[in-house]
């Protein structure tokens, strides 16, 4: 037993790479090869003066005049100092290791701007101080999570909705379009409809005790008082709220919105936190359909750009923009990630629509039946590549950067 | 407690003295070695004998060995050679580390995209729609993405200098630029060192060849596979089925086809049939039939051969009437006839299904003759009714109706049948089964089926006819 062990089929080396997935509403953090992260802390921090407050203990805690921002935009990351307080926190207080001693690999999405990815790597090298790093596209991640050097990434998340066609492990970037229309846009439709509704949000820490009343009937609940609360955080609070009602009761309708159709469906019950009840019928169905049409369907008092485009009709772009000689290829293996891609009935949807689109094509659609397997697929496809043997050649030494500089990342992260 | 302890608290004397009581029962010696799956005591009671196959039972986890010496696992510095820098990565290694090459290293391949130089480039490279800087940006890109086309024309991203005019590149225009390059670029080196081609080299000059007109018509068409309509798709689908299904009946059809030619061939097969066209050779062959028919009745059937009319009564009403092969085959031959010499246009072979009808036909007479000649020795011929005679070839024993003894037909068939008399008014159940009208009704039997047959021969015909018409039709606006 002197030689080392042949490399097993899978080729992997474990070189104990770290990985983070920063998403829009969630980073994912952990070791490379295992197959969840192990930690995933909110990708929002608190700011109370010259104070920052990150990782869950300390968002949820209401205090005076704390504020809650978020250092993402656009699915990019905006704020690069409070982002590497995020990773600072993640790394160093939740898996209690220090990014000196790791390689690390940082998902970030297609469309990302050079800056920002030069930027990455000098944070990695300068702040973190790892020796090596490698910057990987998100969708490619997510495709190899999937099992799949080829294949359309449809990734519906928190604020951005992306669709990226991918060959042999690279992006097309001129196919690749991405949305608004995602998570956090229904969110504002939900909260439209409350109000439109007359139902106050009273969010989970105001509530020091409730009563069960029936149907339909005003709340019983004591509250707690709290001074100087900013609206952001309250903002911040509600919106737990209106994620637990879409996890729990928002739907998709498997044709374009019909209220017809939507009412003969059952209607379901939501319990806010301060015990108002409510069956939900239509109004579950409603709120979703902004995702493939927005237009039709734009916030109150708003108006959606006519050129914004629905889900379908993203994925629809993507595949003509992309060569004749691939498109068949990209619909039958397409990969539906993102939390909101969780919605009862949104893979349906999604595979009716397509096959109206492209009758003459065969259209697959993998979509993970774990909901772990599908927040996390970003995560889950970085950690596969830190642990392939073959990897080991891509990551940029701390060496490298110092000699070529942040550009560097340009030559190698493709 | 054993009797000899009772005994003594009952101070009753021990019945037989210690030294004579048995020594205790030797335990059966087994061998030294242990069996597996079998216990010690059942494997006594096999005695001597060592049983054929032992019984294994499926254990748990295997025990380890703990007295084996760990191997341990060291946290290595490694150096891997598909690197351009020495950077130092560490990773779990069993064992003392070797020196040994990083095995991941070896899958670190390239695609061989050729360089080239300013001279070689002014040669033979130059093009008025491409700059040497271009092209050498298109060779850098195909060595960055491998020749990976879709990604290349995806990255490509050329930005021209002044006094250029801007790129607007195509796929088909980064291929053809660059396997022209590539094919010209060996052409030169072919004759700058005067040496021949390997064929490989060949394979990969010719390989090279791309055109550029014929991919974008490819593409074309493949876009318009891809963007049919659903309604296109099912008229294709329906065609298709519709193709698949005249190709099965085309081949049943040649089946048929062969299967009549073999059962028209099979009565001559050495001679030819030239001789039987005149007159007298037929009525040659009709005599040769008939002798042939008898000598093999005397030997197969004596009885049947006794009773000549049964036979003559079965060839021309049913033709699977129970006559023999001989008999039958002709029958068929000339129903089949029908379709047989429309669709062979040979003259030879419906000439065969002439030759071997007319015999059937002339035998069937004769036969009939030949029971006339019987019957004429006791009635005189036709007056049998008169004298309300019948004959019969053979008796059923016992009384029974003569209404049983009408021929059914096969069901699907009878229930059409059926059907007709209804039309027609006639009752299905006779009202008066005497003789002459159950014949009578027989006979319109027969003659509703031979009806529905050829009806249905015609409307076979009848759509064969449409369907080729059609075809033609389709083949004509083709043209
Ligand atoms: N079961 C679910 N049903 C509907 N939406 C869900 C579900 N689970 C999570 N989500 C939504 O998915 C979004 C988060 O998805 P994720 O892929 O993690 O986004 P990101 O990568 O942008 O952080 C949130 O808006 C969350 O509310
Ligand atoms: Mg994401």
């Amino acid at each position: 037993m002197a030689n080392a062990p042949a490399p097993a089929v899978y080729g992997g080396d474990e070189i104990s790479a770290l990985v983070i997935d920063p998403g829009s509403s969630w980073t994912r953090a952990g070791f490379a090869g295992e197959d969840t992260p192990k930690v995933v802390v909110p990708t929002f921090y608190g700011k109370s003066g010259d104070r920052i407050y990150v990782g869950d203990n300390d968002l949820h805690s209401p205090r005076p005049g704390m504020e809650i921002l978020s250092p993402m935009s656009d699915g990019c990351v905006s704020d690069w100092d409070m982002t590497v307080k995020i990773w600072d926190y993640a790394l160093s207080k939740r898996l209690y290791t220090e990014a000196k001693e790791h390689p690390l690999l940082i998902t970030e999405p297609s469309w990302n701007p050079a800056k920002d990815r030069e930027k990455a790597v000098e944070v990695a090298f300068e702040e973190l101080g790892v020796p090596a790093f490698y910057l990987a596209k998100e969708a490619v991640c997510s495709a190899f999570a999937c099992g799949k050097p080829t294949a359309l990434v449809v990734d519906v998340g928190s604020a951005v909705a992306s669709v990226t066609p991918i060959i042999d492990g690279l992006v097309l970037k001129k196919a690749t379009f991405h949305s608004e229309f995602a998570g956090d846009y229904i969110n504002s439709h939900l909260s439209a409809l409350f109000k439109s509704k007359n139902i106050t949000l009273t969010p989970h820490f105001m509530i020091a005790r409730k009563m069960p009343v029936e149907i339909g009937q005003p709340p019983q609940a004591t509250l707690k008082t709290f001074d100087g609360l900013t609206e952001s955080f309250l903002e911040f609070q509600r919106a737990r709220i209106l994620n637990e009602f879409k996890e729990s009761t928002s739907g998709v309708l498997e044709q374009p919105y019909n209220e017809v159709i939507a009412n003969i469906r059952p209607a379901r019950p939501f319990e806010f936190p301060d015990g108002y009840n409510l069956n939900f019928g239509a109004d579950r169905y409603v709120t979703t359909e902004p995702l493939f049409q927005p237009q039709a369907y734009p916030l109150p008092d708003s108006t959606v750009d006519a050129n914004a485009q629905g889900i379908t009709e993203l994925i629809t772009a993507s595949v003509n923009a992309c060569d004749v000689d691939a498109r068949a290829n990209l619909v039958n293996n397409i990969v539906l990630i993102g939390g909101t891609s969780l919605l009862q009935g949104f893979t349906e949807r999604i595979n009716i629509e397509l096959n109206q689109a492209f009758p003459g094509m065969k259209i697959r659609i993998q979509a993970p039946g774990n909901s772990s397997e599908r927040k996390y697929a970003g995560w889950i496809g970085g950690s596969i590549l830190a642990s392939l043997g073959t990897f080991h050649q891509m990551w940029i030494g701390k060496k490298e950067f110092e000699e070529v500089g942040p550009t560097v990342v340009e030559k190698r992260c493709k | 407690m054993s009797s000899a302890d009772i005994r003594d608290m009952l101070d009753l004397p021990s019945q037989v003295p210690a030294a004579s009581r048995p020594p205790p029962a030797k335990r059966i010696k087994t061998d030294g070695k242990k069996l597996d799956g079998i216990h010690r005591e059942l494997h006594n009671l096999l005695g001597e004998n060592t049983p054929p196959v032992t019984v294994m039972q499926s254990k748990f986890k295997e025990k380890p060995n703990w007295m084996q010496k760990p191997s341990p696992w060291v946290w290595t510095k490694f150096k891997n050679p598909a690197r351009g820098d020495d950077l130092e990565l560490y990773h779990w290694v069993r064992g003392a580390p070797s020196n040994d090459e990083y095995p991941f290293a070896k899958f670190n391949k390239p695609v061989d995209v050729p360089t080239f130089s300013k001279e070689e480039y002014d040669k033979c490279l130059a093009d008025t729609a491409w700059t040497s800087r271009e092209t050498e940006y298109l060779f850098d890109l195909c060595r960055e993405y491998d020749l990976r086309w879709l990604v290349v024309q995806d990255r490509y991203d050329y930005e021209p200098e002044e006094n250029e005019p801007p790129s607007i590149r195509t796929l088909e225009d980064l291929k053809e630029r660059y396997y022209f390059c590539c094919r010209k670029l060996m052409e030169l080196r072919r004759d700058a060192s005067g040496a021949d081609w390997t064929p490989r080299d060949l394979e990969l000059y010719n390989a090279m060849n791309f055109n550029k007109d014929k991919e974008i018509m490819r593409k074309q068409y493949l876009e318009r596979l891809l963007s049919r309509s659903p309604a296109e798709i099912a008229e294709e689908e329906r065609l298709i089925l519709e193709y698949r299904r005249l190709q099965e009946s085309s081949k049943k059809l040649v089946q048929d086809r062969e299967e009549l030619l073999r059962l028209l061939e099979s009565p001559q097969t050495a001679n030819t049939f030239a001789q039987y066209q005149s007159p007298q050779g037929l009525s040659q062959l009709a005599g040769n039939i008939l002798a042939s028919d008898k000598n093999r009745r005397r030997k197969g059937a004596p009885e049947a051969a006794a009773q000549g009319g049964q036979v003559a009564r079965a060839v021309p009403g049913t033709p699977n009437g129970g006559a023999p092969p001989q008999a039958v085959t002709p029958q068929q031959a000339v129903q089949n006839g029908v379709h047989g010499t429309k669709q062979t246009p040979q003259p030879g072979r419906s000439a065969a299904a002439q030759a071997a009808a007319t015999p059937a036909v002339s035998k069937a007479e004769l036969a009939q003759s030949v029971t006339n000649k019987k019957v004429a020795k006791r009635v005189p011929p036709g007056q049998e009714n008169l004298y309300g005679i019948s004959y019969h070839d053979k008796l059923v024993q016992g009384v029974y109706l003569r209404s049983t003894k009408i021929s059914t037909l096969k069901p699907t068939v009878q229930t059409k049948v059926a059907s007709i008399l209804a039309e027609l008014g006639i009752a299905p159940k006779l009202a008066m089964p005497t003789a002459k009208v159950c014949d009578r009704y027989e006979a319109l039997q027969q003659a509703i089926n031979l009806l529905i047959e050829t009806k249905k021969q015609v409307d076979k015909l009848d759509h064969e006819v449409k369907v080729s018409t059609s075809g033609n039709a389709v083949q004509e606006s083709d043209a």
